[in-house]
């Protein structure tokens, strides 16, 4: 526990330091990011070693006291909140200056990181409430760092972001009116003792995280504030930011519905789920700016994490659990490496339209594979994480044949998103008359954009203990 | 041999060649290089084609005479037939153009039938590759048609002969003399290989394949009357001659057990006298069209004819009087109907030779340059093995002296001198055919463009697609979904989906 | 260490590596990566036949790493991998050759290379995999590292055809993988087995395992450019020389078609297909490709194009050939599989030698070729003839198996779809032939001196001759023990002699 417990102080920590010592930010957050993903790697050895632990800060009783819990689970997504932030980090330290971005990045990032640790060690309704509110604000204030141009979109996201956080309080508020309890297992405890009418406060909190999480159909503030923000940045917000409300979705449909709201509830989640496949595909497919197409094939991906969150809902089978938290895992790592190397081949190559891509085959090899690589996991091509995380959702499917329809669903997700992601690469493969870049392209950024890209398709193979830890 | 099947295709096996087939292949030799050494002075233009095409239609002449199994017999005979087509076409004029796509045609399509037929015969035969297995193996009517067709192409007798009279006058004329000499036998040949004879369902198909001979027999003659191109009438009296061979084969197939061999013998005995006495006329009319001959000359063009209106002394008078005994020997010994038309056949026969030496004296035009002497050694050589061919070839010897015999001179010499008065009424006394009867034009190359604008079309050219109708609509949407206020928008499909799901789960309550 | 389980490891391994090696290369090292391409080929080859005696003397070979639930990622080195093992690594070598030759001076030579060798490794990968999984594995591969290969040239009309390729195999791979998730549930993924692993569930999953048939065809079907689905492939002819032979002889096509023999024979099995009565709508759906292939073939006045639709009509013989379920029928099919990649290789070498060295697209600029380049246009003759399945050419004898095959199974029509298919081939090929060699020469559009000595530059000219000696080699030689007739007969016994 202490090894988690450091790993979320030690960003907090930075975060503190760097906003007073602003000349040596960089290489503060940079090493920070660093030794807490040392410190979430020897969690995730601690809790496979010894255990399950849980802790209550500042050594209150159950109740009343802040109460973290470290499984297989949260370690997993601790580790991956460390490890897309050193990435991100490292890919920011290399080039930051250059690329024009903010010193106040660095500050802001390591408070995100924090935030995103703590949600995902909190079991607690209240605290996830503080820690979302948290990393909404981080993210706002992140997303502002582009400037003028970001303004409109930063504002849509921040009133559409605390719409959803009240929403989500006055579920709180609801359950903690009549059961007295916060913490998640409690409550559900209570809640098996004394089965009341609690659908309006879970339908509230459903509508406020999916509102957080951008899943369809209130995802309509993601693309401009994703295209918006700057490259590290927007690969922070699509990578980690949105997988926090969802891992909080999963926690309390999970604990606190019962086995009959669950499956009214599932159907909510596939439908939805298969629209955004479909929608958001179609949008990606559609739209003339790179960045954009990026932001809504996290649309489009996120709909695979609500289709896995359905039917683990409507079927009880933990192997969706395992789908579920290896999308979260592969998207993370394809999105980031997609966000970096989209947002490096734009600035180098001064454009936000996709056509500014042609001919980026030639005159950013690195960046461009990387695209290619990362899109290869998020159109599910094996052996990619997400290839992975798609036989998995597959494979119990076709156990289940009353689902049937989700077949061809996943199908013309799949199609779609192979459709968009080699749009962008058939651009690239243009000779005919290449985009000459505005800036020599440097090569150690482009290297450390494809570094997640290869640790997904490094994923699969690895995908082994990943699925005896989520087995549950 | 086995280990040749560990070395070459399954099944490959090859035999020097012993009885018959050895005489087969020997005047088949014979003939490849008299054409070769007559070639060699007389064919000055595109030699490379020439000569390649040559040595492997050779090749595979000879070697479909080797084999002993299927597969090795079905190259060299594709081998031939494909590579004849370089010495059609050798001229490189329209005609000869025309008559080569037509042979290829027929050539593609022959080989087709012929994998066909084969395959069926080592289906039939458990898969046995070895030609001696397949004469055990029952026909089919599928297959014994496939053979016919098959081999009939090639070997060219009526109604499969199209190609010929087109093919023959566009090569050259020692090309025509391998061609007619020794290309269409092979076809016989095979006939003759991979037909079992007394299988039941031939015995039952032979009368019908009797009609083909004399039909051809006849067709033959009559058609190269009316032709005045001296290749063409040559050509035409192939066809007619196949149609004795085809006779000579079917009475080897009905001939009792005991008499079989002589049949054979005397299958081989006629496809070598027609052999030598034909490719002998074609290098005369060649030489004819474009050399001045001299008075020996016209002795070595003279021979052939004697010998192919079958005069007393010649091979002809022999190899005729074998068909009779044969005949006689044979099933159909009692169909009285057979020795008359062997007889008008011999009638058309010695027309058709006073006709052709007519057309030969025609043409002839003193003032052209002298034959080069390698040529005329290969011609004279033919004509010299035409003559002598009772001598060398001792078996022969009885039924030559049996044809010396009054009655039978008599029988062989009175057509001969009839066709001679008939024809010279007709020169000089009968009215003139009409002018569309002479050069009938042949339908078949009509036939062979048709097919050839089946295949050699232009392709269309692809439509473009129209331009999406739904791309306004979709740009509309986009245009309203980001100018107009999102934030209502979200908020009322936020209210909305509350709403909905309040309203969903208090029903499934 | 176990050296036998490495060994197709290994042989993955030394195309993979050179060709990451080559990625990284600068574009003027030439001497460097024609090393290392070369050096691989060569290691290669030596692995491979090492690989060829063991399997022959009954070695096995199989290395496992642990992948999913169910189903390791497996190489396994049988007799029927070997197969599509040697003739990727033969051909690789001669297209290597070939295209050092075709590229020569002209830009991005590491990339294409490197993508080149990752194409090669992920053929042989697909060839080696010994379960379902590692199969969709490898074809996904496979569909990325060519496609960098079709759109090389970067033009308008490339680039349209990349992304029809993409569209095509990108939805076929999906397919293919919806097909292997449901098996995988079904039994999970064991090593391939002759007679395949699905007769238990026979009984209990017919529907089931019949959907997944449909969906594993279908899948596999539009590499192997099964009828409906074969759109791409005569658009993906734009790309270079070299990568179009190697697209159609050896890489993607054979790729489908060989993904078929595995499902038929070592998924599925000849019992339960014969059961489900799966046979003769494959046998139905392979003879119309046949024909419609040979069909458009006639129409194409480009003599790439020509040459693509050929390749449609005869990768379908490999898939009528297993199709037909007869030991006879199967060593036709395993036989065209060798036969027609390298027949078409020396079709598309030829075709790039007169495109490089006269200019040469259409087939009406082909006039008096022959005389001007008389190599390349006997060895582009012999193809033809072997294409056609003329006698003494390595066609003749997968058609003569392959006719014989279907009398025996007892499917005596699909004899006239061959010899239909055959006329057909004669009717499109003799005319080129025909003004090759018959033909005065004609302006050809831009005629180039690219060798002293010979009639083009040696690199160009050596790879075809080579495929063309060995054509005729392999019609010729068919009975010895080094043919792939007599392979293909090894692996027939190895398969139809299981329990």
């Amino acid at each position: 526990m202490s090894f988690a417990l450091a790993a979320v102080l030690l960003p907090l920590l930075a975060a503190v330091l760097a906003l007073c010592w602003r000349s040596e930010a960089a290489r503060l957050v940079w090493l920070s990011t660093l030794f807490s993903l040392l410190l979430a790697l020897a969690a995730l050895w601690q809790v496979v070693t010894f255990g399950p632990v849980s802790m209550q800060l500042g050594g209150w009783q159950t109740g009343l006291a802040i109460r973290w819990h470290l499984n297989e689970l949260s370690a997993l997504l601790l580790l991956m909140t460390a490890l897309i932030h050193s990435l991100v980090a490292s890919y920011s330290f290399s080039q930051w200056r250059d690329a024009g971005l903010s010193a106040d990045f660095w500050p802001l990032s390591a408070l995100l990181q924090a935030a995103l640790s703590s949600l995902f060690l909190s079991v607690d309704l209240f605290n996830w409430y503080v820690t979302l509110e948290l990393l909404g604000l981080a993210a706002v204030a992140l997303v502002l760092l582009s400037g003028k141009k970001a303004l409109q979109a930063a504002m849509r996201y921040l009133l559409l972001s605390l719409a959803g956080s009240l929403c989500y309080l006055l579920g709180v508020a609801l359950l903690y009116g009549h059961y007295g309890w916060l913490d998640v297992p409690q409550l559900a405890v209570a809640i098996s003792e004394e089965p009341v009418d609690h659908r309006l406060a879970l339908w509230l909190i459903t509508a406020g995280l999916m509102l957080k999480a951008a899943l369809w159909p209130l995802h309509v503030w993601l693309p401009a504030a994703h295209a918006a923000a700057p490259a590290p940045v927007s690969a922070l917000l699509s990578a980690l930011v949105v997988k926090g409300p969802l891992f909080m979705l999963y926690m309390i449909w999970g604990q606190l519905a019962g086995p009959e709201l669950a499956v009214t509830g599932s159907w909510l989640f596939l439908l939805t789920g298969s629209m955004a496949l479909v929608v958001g595909g179609w949008s990606a497919l559609r739209t003339p700016y790179a960045k954009v197409m990026v932001a809504y094939s996290t649309v489009a991906q996120l709909g695979y994490g609500l289709l896995a969150l359905g039917l683990m809902l409507h079927l009880t089978d933990p192997a969706f659990t395992q789908a579920l938290f290896l999308f979260v895992l592969a998207h993370a790592l394809a999105k980031t490496s997609t966000f970096l190397a989209v947002g490096e081949m734009q600035l180098r190559l001064g454009g936000k339209r996709l056509s500014t891509y042609r001919g980026a085959s030639q005159t950013m090899p690195l960046a461009m594979f990387a695209v290619a690589v990362a899109g290869g996991s998020l159109i599910g091509l094996p052996p990619s994480g997400g290839f992975v995380a798609k036989w998995h959702l597959l494979l119990p499917l076709w156990q289940h044949s009353q689902l049937w329809w989700l077949l061809p669903v996943i199908l013309a997700g799949t199609l779609l998103s192979a459709a968009y992601i080699f749009r962008l690469v058939v651009l690239a493969f243009n000779r005919a008359k290449p985009v000459s870049p505005d800036f020599a392209p440097v090569l150690l950024p482009q290297w450390l954009a494809l570094l997640p890209a290869l640790l997904v398709w490094m994923l699969a193979f690895a995908s082994g203990s990943l699925l005896s830890w989520l087995g549950g | 041999m086995t280990e040749l099947q560990t070395l070459l295709w399954p099944g490959a096996e090859f035999a020097v060649p012993e009885g018959p087939v050895a005489l087969w292949f020997g005047f088949t030799l014979l003939l490849w290089l008299c054409a070769g050494l007559y070639s060699l002075s007389t064919i000055n233009q595109r030699k490379a084609l020439y000569w390649s095409s040559f040595t492997l239609a050779m090749a595979g002449n000879l070697l479909l005479l080797l084999a002993q199994d299927v597969l090795g017999f079905y190259l060299g005979f594709a081998l031939m037939s494909l590579s004849a087509y370089g010495l059609v076409i050798h001229s490189g004029q329209g005609a000869a153009r025309r008559a080569g796509r037509l042979y290829l045609q027929l050539a593609i399509f022959g080989e087709l039938l012929l994998f066909a037929a084969l395959l069926l015969r080592v289906e039939t035969a458990d898969g046995a590759l070895a030609i001696s297995d397949l004469q055990a193996a029952a026909l089919t009517p599928l297959t014994l048609s496939l053979l016919l067709l098959g081999f009939g192409l090639k070997a060219g007798f009526f109604p499969l002969h199209i190609w010929l009279p087109q093919a023959h006058p566009a090569a050259p004329a020692p090309a025509s003399a391998v061609l007619s000499g020794a290309m269409i036998k092979a076809g016989l040949f095979g006939l003759w290989q991979f037909i079992p004879a007394g299988d039941g369902l031939l015995l039952l198909w032979l009368p019908w394949l009797l009609v083909l001979c004399f039909s051809s027999a006849f067709f033959g003659a009559l058609l190269a009357l009316l032709h005045r191109k001296t290749k063409v009438v040559l050509a035409y009296s192939s066809v007619s001659q196949m149609g004795y061979l085809l006779l000579a084969l079917v009475l080897y197939w009905t001939s009792p057990a005991d008499y079989q061999a002589q049949a054979a013998w005397l299958l081989v005995w006629y496809a070598c006298h027609h052999a030598l006495l034909k490719s002998a006329l074609f290098l005369a009319a060649g030489t004819v069209s474009s050399y001045r001959l001299q008075v020996w000359h016209w002795l070595a063009l003279i021979w052939p004819l004697v010998s192919l209106s079958a005069l007393p002394l010649s091979s002809g008078a022999a190899v005729k009087y074998g068909l009779k005994q044969d005949l006689g020997q044979s099933i159909f010994a009692n169909w009285s109907l057979l020795p008359g038309l062997l007889t008008l056949g011999a009638l058309s026969t010695a027309l058709l030779a006073w006709h052709l030496l007519a057309l030969l004296r025609e043409q002839h035009q003193p003032t052209r340059p002298k034959l080069p002497s390698t040529a005329s050694f290969s011609w004279l050589v033919l004509v010299l093995a035409s003559l002598s061919m009772p001598w060398w070839l001792t078996q022969l010897q009885p039924l030559w002296w049996q044809a010396l015999q009054p009655a039978a001179m008599l029988a062989a010499g009175w057509p001969v001198l009839l066709a001679a008065g008939l024809y010279w009424w007709w020169q000089h006394r009968g009215r003139p055919l009409p002018a569309s009867w002479q050069d009938p034009v042949s339908p078949a190359l009509g036939w062979s463009l048709w097919l050839k604008s089946c295949y050699q079309t232009q392709s269309s050219r692809q439509q473009a697609l129209p331009l999406p109708q739904w791309r306004k609509q979709e740009r509309r949407a986009n245009r309203w979904l980001t100018q107009q206020a999102l934030l209502p928008l979200a908020s009322s499909t936020l209210l909305a989906v509350i709403l909905l799901l309040w309203l969903l789960s208090s029903v499934s309550r | 260490m176990d050296w036998n389980s490495w060994l197709p490891v290994f042989i993955v391994l030394s195309s993979l590596l050179p060709g990451l090696l080559i990625f990284s290369l600068a574009e003027h090292r030439f001497a460097l990566r024609t090393t290392l391409n070369l050096g691989g080929v060569v290691v290669k080859l030596l692995l491979v036949a090492w690989m060829w005696q063991g399997v022959k003397a009954g070695e096995d070979y199989y290395f496992e790493l642990p992948f999913l639930p169910g189903g390791a990622f497996i190489l396994h080195g049988d007799a029927l991998s070997l197969q599509f093992v040697l003739l990727s690594s033969v051909l690789w070598l001669v297209t290597t050759l070939y295209a050092i030759g075709y590229l020569e001076g002209s830009p991005l030579r590491s990339r294409f290379f490197g993508y080149f060798s990752l194409c090669v490794s992920a053929t042989v990968g697909l060839a080696l995999s010994g379960n379902l999984i590692s199969f969709v594995l490898f074809y996904e591969l496979l569909t990325l590292a060519t496609f960098p290969l079709v759109v090389h040239r970067g033009t308008v009309e490339s680039l349209r055809a990349g992304r029809r390729y993409l569209a095509y195999t990108i939805s076929g791979g999906v397919v293919l993988m919806l097909g292997a998730a449901l098996l995988h549930s079904l039994t999970g993924s064991p090593v391939f087995m002759p007679g395949g692993y699905l007769s238990p569930l026979l009984a209990e999953h017919s529907g089931l395992l019949m959907l997944a048939f449909v969906l594993l065809i279908t899948g596999l079907g539009v590499k192997a450019a099964l009828l409906p689905l074969h759109g791409w492939l005569p658009e993906a002819m734009v790309a270079p020389a070299p990568v179009s032979a190697l697209l159609h002889a050896v890489a993607v096509v054979k790729a489908g078609a060989f993904g078929i023999v595995r499902v038929v024979y070592d998924v599925f099995g000849v019992d339960v297909m014969q059961q489900l009565d799966l046979t003769w709508p494959l046998v139905l759906l392979a003879s119309a490709t046949i024909l419609y292939g040979s069909w458009r073939a006639l129409q194409q006045q480009d003599l790439k194009r020509r040459l693509a639709y050929s390749t449609v009509s005869q990768v379908s013989y490999v898939t009528l050939g297993v199709a037909m379920l007869g030991p006879v029928a199967a060593v036709g099919g395993l036989v065209h599989l060798v036969h027609q990649g390298v027949m078409k290789i020396t079709l598309f070498f030829c075709a790039g030698n007169f495109a490089e060295t006269l200019g040469i697209h259409k087939i009406r600029e082909l006039n008096g070729v022959g005389r001007r380049m008389p190599l390349s246009s006997i060895a582009f003759t012999l193809g033809a003839c072997g294409m056609i399945g003329l006698p003494a050419t390595a066609g003749m004898i997968s058609k003569w198996y392959l006719a014989s095959g279907a009398l025996e199974a007892g499917y005596p029509l699909v004899l006239l779809v061959l010899l239909t298919s055959s006329a057909l081939n004669a009717m499109y090929f003799l005319p080129v032939i025909f003004r090759i060699w018959c033909l005065p020469a004609g302006d050809w559009p831009a005629p180039k001196q690219l060798s002293r000595r010979f009639e083009t530059h040696w690199m160009l000219l050596l790879p075809p001759v080579i495929t063309a000696v060995l054509i005729v080699l392999m019609g010729l030689l068919a009975g010895t023990d080094l043919s792939p007739l007599s392979w293909s007969k090894l692996i027939v016994e190895r398969e139809f002699s299981y329990d």
